[in-house]
């Protein structure tokens, strides 16, 4: 072909880059992508909510993310151990479910509490003797599983927050939650 | 022979107790279990705050801010013990 450049000076004199070489399809597919914005890590947070530590997990911090699930998991736990699942009220102490309710379980307790005072309630004045299912939490007892399970969904909002902005564990490989780009890849 | 037995001492409140419907029987003692609930805040703490390199510090460092908190709880109480006592 009589039109292409055949030296550096034609290039330059044609408007092409004197150092660059001749743009490829092949050398466009192998360009890096460049991230979009910071990462957030909606799914993680949302998996770290659902289970403490699990987003961490997600992320490929699995030691962080199973201290997480064992402290937290046990501060909730010891709560209900110490004051059954009558601590955990959203009808009668909604303050308190807002910091409980970071542990997304303590939503199935407070429904499963709900049924077993309902079903109390529905057989009290017909049976003589009624036994209750349950005992409601009065004084020390309550304070105390009260505080661990709200100090619990405190301490798991920190982490899910934590999750929200950590980046995976290695930059490299690809992060199915990051969500701002494509290929997942952060960098 | 003798027929080989076991008796494993409870307090009578506890044998009754049936776990997460009823509350634990805890008359006394119940001070003791701030103890527990600092150091798991130290332990969530430390384990969000320390980098990757040091992870494995975890241990010392969240003992070491559990009993920092305690130690300072327990100044404060009797601080507030003697300010009430003089006045």
């Amino acid at each position: 072909m009589s039109n292409a450049p055949a030296t550096i000076s034609d290039n330059v004199a044609s408007g092409a880059s004197a150092t660059a070489p001749p743009h490829t399809p092949q050398k466009a597919s192998r360009r890096r992508r460049e991230p979009r914005g910071p990462g957030v890590n909606l799914a993680a947070a949302v998996l770290g909510w659902a289970l403490p530590g699990l987003g961490h997990i997600a992320l490929g911090h699995t030691t962080r993310g199973l201290v997480l699930a064992v402290t937290i998991g046990s501060i909730w736990l010891g709560g209900l151990l110490i004051g059954g699942v009558s601590v955990i009220d959203r009808r009668d102490h909604p303050a308190w479910f807002i910091g409980q309710m970071m542990v997304a379980p303590s939503w199935v307790v407070d429904r499963y509490h709900d049924r077993l005072r309902q079903a109390w309630n529905q057989r009290v004045g017909t049976e003589p003797r009624v036994d209750r299912g349950y005992i409601p939490a009065h004084g020390k007892p309550e304070e105390l599983g009260t505080l661990y399970t709200a100090l619990a969904g405190l301490l798991n909002l920190l982490a899910i927050i934590d999750v929200l902005y950590r980046k995976p564990a290695r930059s490299d490989e690809v992060n199915v939650f990051a969500g701002d780009d494509e290929t997942g890849v952060v960098a | 022979m003798t027929p080989w037995t076991t008796t494993v001492w409870m307090p009578a409140p506890m044998l009754a107790w049936r776990p997460f419907l009823e509350p634990l029987p805890i008359d006394s003692g119940w001070l003791w279990l701030s103890v527990p609930l600092v150091l798991g805040v130290a332990v969530v703490y430390k384990t969000i705050k320390l980098p990757q390199a040091n992870l494995r510090e975890l241990p010392q460092e969240s003992l070491k801010l559990a009993a920092q908190v305690l130690l300072f709880m327990a100044f404060a109480a009797l601080l507030l013990t003697t300010l009430t006592w003089l006045f």
